[in-house]
């Protein structure tokens, strides 16, 4: 029973905190505190519950006592407990980070960014731990209305343009997740994710159940932003403010990404549906090339990392496709791998473009000389994020590589393997142009690192919390190794 | 056959034609330039879920899921599916916020961009 209550605390955590913002909607000074206490609270529930999976395999509840098909079940395994677990972290990091009012504004705190931050993080949560799919679909409205809110939070011109294109594909998807929600339920009479893969089972009503799983690819393809269906990415995500971009981008994507591993190993196991298979691993090839593709065409450091972040969910897609338990595993790791380090990529962006006041990295210049701390850390997690050895960006792409390898997908991992060369030169061209020192060289004064260091004390702070966890699953891989190969076991049982 | 079929299931014939209409006409707003035609596609395409989830529920005439005022048992063989009509009240719910946030976005929108031609906010697509 303590299980269950593990399992629920993070996400009555963030309601809870949401609802105590909107009653304090005047004091930005406690809703700041609110927010730091309640995803810390979440955080260590949330380690505590990654240990408890760890004993019992699953812990399940059934929300007001309804049996199993009927009601709505909360459901853990492994693989949520990880998501809900870096979830919390990533809500501790952002609180941290958007704590002190030089990051963001009073102005902007004022209108909504601490209740939009917790309920989507309640979102978030819930779409991880339900096993449901119409309950699915309504913690992702909760999600998606609140990151509405977060995309357009001050109301900028290029923010609400690219509002416009995010909510309005973001309504497109939800609406076909609701088709595919009708189809299934008229076909099969459930909606819990349990008794479905039972009834999909069922060859008689295969035919009119692909129509749903297209559905499904859609629906969920939108959220992860695969190959035809990114373009509302790079439109949107560069333009709020950074502490959003960070949560928002490390986050929402991977949701996308959880629900597709979901729905392709309960619903319809790819061993079974072998064109859903083919279509994931050549979409998930072209996301891989494409993105990398955009994000050296960009001047923008924002828009180079969120087109990486592109690239990316290709290589996750990619595990996903391999369809072996070390595959999962693979993208399991990848993927919590890459929520640190893309979170932790856009809290250094957002110091750089803080002190510099541009995010084109074309304009900086001789950043290396000025804050050498601040140099290193970004020069750290761009090889992280490419994936040098002996940073976790290696192993994970590791385990993928010696997975597509073993089903002798060879193009494909040698896509994977260029998309992380080219990853490297995107990176370079932001260290060259925006750290090294130019030609001419310019004498302003700027203030020193220590000055930066000390106004800009949370957002250092923030970034090293997520650094401090991606250099432990850099170099003491194998717990985290050995806990993903189990949760990947656990996703192939069904 | 199909007469037969369309002889005895008329509504869930006209409601599917229905339903299809609204997408295709939801879909055709929805791509249009225009900010006003962006919400009424917002709304129609929304509404053609909805209806789309009715009609996969099943459609059953004049007996809805009510339980008997004593308590009793109730033959549950004819009666409607009560679990479509709670999904879609909670998608109608939830349409309405979107729809409503979309209209205040397009006004903001409309306020800072000055134009009403959705292949104008170009601005976020530039290098």
């Amino acid at each position: 029973m303590q299980d269950s209550y593990y399992m629920i605390t993070p996400l009555l955590m963030y309601m809870l905190g949401g609802m105590l913002c909107l009653l304090f909607s005047k004091y930005v000074r406690v809703q700041r505190v609110i927010a730091l206490l309640g995803s810390f609270i979440a955080l260590i529930i949330a380690g505590k519950l990654v240990v408890a999976v760890d004993a019992v395999e699953t812990i399940s509840l059934q929300i007001g006592g309804w049996e199993e098909p009927f009601g709505i079940t909360i459901f853990v395994d492994r693989f949520a407990a990880l998501m809900v677990f870096i979830t919390a972290l990533l809500a501790f990091a952002v609180s941290i980070y958007s704590f002190s009012d030089n990051v963001l504004s009073v102005k902007k705190k004022r209108i909504g960014f601490y209740p939009s931050l917790l309920f989507m993080l309640t979102g978030i949560t819930g779409a991880f731990i339900t096993r449901d799919l119409f309950n699915l679909y309504v913690w992702f409205e909760v999600m998606l209305v609140s990151s509405f809110v977060l995309i357009t939070l001050g109301s900028k011109k290029d923010q609400l343009q690219g509002g416009i294109k995010y909510v309005v594909i973001n309504f497109v998807a939800s609406s076909f997740l609701l088709l595919a929600i009708g189809i299934l339920y008229g076909t099969t009479g459930n909606v819990n994710f349990t008794a479905l893969s039972e009834s999909l089972r069922q060859p008689e009503v295969r035919n009119i159940t692909q129509l749903a799983s297209v559905l499904l690819l859609v629906s969920f393809g939108i959220k992860a932003a695969l190959f035809p269906f990114y373009f509302w990415l790079p439109a949107s995500y560069h333009t709020p403010p950074i502490a959003v971009i960070a949560i928002v981008s490390g986050l929402l994507t991977k949701v996308g990404v959880y629900t597709l591993i979901r729905t392709y190993t309960m619903l319809f196991p790819l061993h079974q549906h072998y064109d859903a298979q083919y279509i994931l691993l050549v979409v998930a090839c072209v996301t891989m090339l494409i993105g990398v593709l955009g994000a050296i065409a960009q001047s923008d450091m924002r828009k180079v990392l969120a087109y990486n972040l592109i690239s990316k969910i290709g290589f996750m897609v990619f595990g996903l496709a391999v369809y072996t338990p070390a595959a999962l595993a693979g993208t399991i790791f990848y993927m919590l791998h890459h929520i640190l380090v893309k979170t932790n990529l856009f809290f250094t962006a957002g110091v750089i473009g803080k002190v510099t006041g541009t995010y084109q990295y074309k304009k900086m210049g001789n950043l290396y000389a000025r804050f050498p701390v601040l140099s290193f850390a970004f020069l750290l997690l761009a090889l992280v994020l490419v994936g040098i050895p002996p940073f976790s960006g290696f192993w994970g792409k590791f385990m993928l590589a010696e997975a597509g390898i073993e089903v002798e997908q060879f193009l494909p991992v040698a896509l994977m393997l260029f998309t992380s060369l080219l990853t490297l030169y995107s990176m370079v061209l932001i260290w060259k142009n925006g750290f090294l020192p130019k030609s001419i060289v310019e004498n302003q004064q700027i203030p020193g690192e220590r000055v930066v260091m000390k106004t800009y004390a949370c957002m250092y702070l923030a970034g090293a919390l997520l650094f401090a966890f991606t250099l432990w699953i850099s170099f003491s891989p194998g717990w985290l190794i050995g806990y993903t190969q189990k949760a990947a076991f656990q996703l192939m049982e069904n | 056959m199909l007469l037969r079929y369309l002889k005895n299931n008329k509504m869930e014939v006209l409601i599917s034609v229905l339903t299809g209409i609204l997408f295709a006409v939801g879909l055709y707003l929805l791509l249009h330039k225009s900010f006003m035609k962006l919400i009424a596609g917002v709304i129609i395409f929304g509404n053609a879920c909805n209806l789309f989830l009715l009609v996969a529920g099943g459609l059953t005439r004049n007996s809805p899921a009510f339980v008997s005022k004593t308590g009793g048992a109730v033959p549950v063989d004819g009666m409607a599916d009560p679990v479509p009509q709670a999904f879609i009240l909670t998608a109608i719910v939830i349409g309405l916020g979107v729809q409503a946030f979309v209209i205040v976005l397009l006004k903001r929108v409309y306020q800072t961009s000055k134009t009403n031609d959705l292949d104008k906010l170009t601005l976020t697509d530039e290098l």
